[in-house]
């Protein structure tokens, strides 16, 4: 059975309290791991599902010195503990890293993902969206030597099996920063975390039709990489934001407003979740209809 | 031990320090002041626990406010800052005092070992506090000042029910329970000898004292430091909102600046020639 998202993240938590002492896993999840190895299981506090405990107590926790990695599978985690995250983590700027892990299977609970855009509202906050396990090291990495509050939305257990690994080049994780993985003129796809696979199979489809589409990969919600998408949109007048997040206040607003502020006039379609039909999610599928619908609105045929 | 005569002298100086602060407030031009201040009364009613703590019971170094093996405070009790403000200034940790509503940061102020605008989120961050201490082996306590109301707060009782499942036995809630009166909510929910009772059932042990003895804080907090039951312990404080202040004990709300200024006046009035600079 392959490794869940879940299964590589206590891996990767691991062998960071190897390297770091005061590193604390504090598991709000709906579905406790039960077979956490040393050094971590002695450093591993379980609160259950409740989850405002789990913000203040982490706060607590980093108070008198520890690094605290809070885990959590509930989709509605920071809705529900918004309030402790306004007033308290995030006025106590301690070194606590917030990992949104994909939902267990098991779970029943909320589809539609608003974390980031609540999130968002607070300027300082760093919300980052691996696109694959590696990269979720890396930023983990990051993170916990931070010193700050952190966000990270791990990638989703079933990345598509067909679509191509995304090409990071030697270059991988950089905060803040959206990586260019595909060149092309018709049109940019801009994708957060997991889905950059999914642009990528994408692109390739739309390229044997003749249409050109790059592909970035918006490895954090906030900050936004600002250059390169201004770089983007001075040659790319057409661009599709992807997201598994609502479509309100995620990665497309975020996009929306630095376009709207730069007067770019670049074209913007959004993808992503909406509670007007909570089962769609993007997928490749979904990403060359809407390029396809987006090059027809504009009259612009393939090859063209 | 601090003599009795010191700890009622210091809290009658943090009582005056409190009513002189509330009276330059009201003094303020609108809309930062022209009112007596909310919070007044919550303010008033904790300063002796919070005398007898820093004075008798804690193990701390205002010269040294990172002392890593300092006992920790987490001032739950929000609308009381003024209070904790004014002792930490008298105590020396402090290098100015502060305005009414002027916020303390703990990475920015010594001797504040968790500040949070939030209601009902300290005893979680005790929790966590305790929980970390014993990770690393360290005798420290921690103690967590709240009041009554936060205890109708859900995640009060994550934290209390995590708090006695972790067996929590260098953590220590006061509970600051002010007399009931018209509003507080406090008589619906049993007084003090029933939110006791609720502790116990989660594993915590329990005592009910008269919040202005200092006598009686001492012993509860001293017995808390000497004995390791395995437990965490919660002191339920019974105390007189607006201590010190008639109009505010008698109503137990708000009064205005014509009453507090002869608040001050009395109060100063008997401290005279032995009220700490």
């Amino acid at each position: 059975m392959p490794d869940s998202g879940s299964d590589r993240f206590i891996r990767e938590v691991c062998v960071l309290a190897g390297r770091f002492p005061p590193l604390v896993l504090v598991q709000s999840m709906n579905h406790d791991r039960e077979d956490i190895p040393e050094p971590l299981r002695g450093r591993t506090v379980k609160v259950g599902a409740s989850s405002s405990h789990a913000i203040a107590l982490s706060c607590g926790l980093a108070s008198v010195g520890k690094i605290v990695v809070l885990a959590t599978d509930r989709p509605d985690f920071i809705g529900q503990s918004w309030n402790d995250i306004r007033h308290t983590l995030l006025q106590s700027l301690q070194n606590i890293t917030v990992v949104l892990l994909p939902p267990s299977p098991r779970s029943v609970g909320p589809v539609v993902s608003e974390s980031w855009s609540l999130l968002r509202q607070i300027p300082v906050t760093e919300i980052y969206v691996p696109a694959d396990v590696e990269e979720m090291r890396q930023a983990l990495d990051y993170c916990v030597t931070r010193h700050a509050p952190t966000f990270i939305h791990a990638p989703a257990d079933e990345i598509d099996p067909a679509a191509p690994a995304p090409a990071f080049g030697s270059a991988r994780f950089s905060p803040g920063v959206w990586p260019r993985l595909r060149d092309g003129s018709d049109l940019a796809v801009i994708t957060a975390g997991d889905l950059a696979a999914a642009a990528l199979h994408a692109a390739s489809r739309l390229a044997a039709e003749g249409i050109q589409a790059s592909v970035v990969h918006a490895s954090s919600i906030q900050p936004v990489d600002r250059s390169a998408l201004l770089a983007l949109v001075r040659k790319i007048r057409r661009v599709i934001t992807c997201e598994r997040h609502s479509v309100c206040g995620g990665l497309g607003s975020a996009v929306a407003e630095v376009l709207a502020e730069s007067g770019s006039g670049a074209k913007l379609v959004r993808l992503g979740m909406s509670d007007l039909d909570p089962a769609v999610s993007v997928s490749a599928k979904s990403i060359l209809r809407a390029a396809k619908a987006l090059l027809k609105s504009e009259g612009k045929r393939s090859g063209s | 031990m601090t003599e009795r005569s010191n700890l009622s002298e210091w809290s009658a100086a943090i009582r005056v320090d409190l009513l002189n602060k509330a009276l330059e407030f009201s003094r303020r031009p609108a809309p930062r002041g022209g009112f007596v201040p909310g919070g007044m009364g919550a303010a008033l009613t904790v300063v002796d626990a919070l005398v007898v703590l820093y004075l008798d019971i804690l193990q701390h170094r205002p010269a040294l406010s990172a002392w890593p093996l300092r006992d920790r405070v987490v001032f739950s009790k929000v609308s009381a800052w003024p209070a904790y403000h004014s002792l930490l200034y008298r105590l020396g940790y402090l290098n100015r005092p502060r305005e009414w509503d002027e916020p303390l940061d703990m990475n920015a102020d010594p001797g504040v070992d968790f500040s949070s605008t939030g209601a009902g989120v300290g005893l979680s961050a005790a929790v966590g506090m305790a929980l970390g201490l014993r990770l690393d082996n360290k005798k420290s306590r921690v103690f967590a000042l709240m009041e009554s109301s936060e205890l109708g707060g859900g995640e009060t009782w994550e934290a209390v029910d995590r708090a006695g499942i972790e067996k929590l036995s260098r953590l220590c809630a006061v509970v600051d329970w002010p007399r009931p009166f018209a509003g507080s909510g406090a008589e619906e929910s049993g007084g003090g000898a029933a939110a006791a009772e609720k502790f116990r059932a989660f594993g915590w042990e329990s005592v009910v004292v008269d919040g202005h003895s200092h006598e009686e804080l001492s012993y509860a907090f001293s017995k808390f430091k000497k004995t390791v039951t395995g437990r965490p312990v919660v002191v339920i404080a019974q105390t007189r909102f607006g201590k010190g202040v008639a109009a505010l004990e008698r109503t137990g709300t708000t009064c205005g600046i014509d009453q507090l200024s002869a608040a001050v006046a009395e109060m100063s009035e008997s401290l005279k020639g032995s009220i700490r600079a």
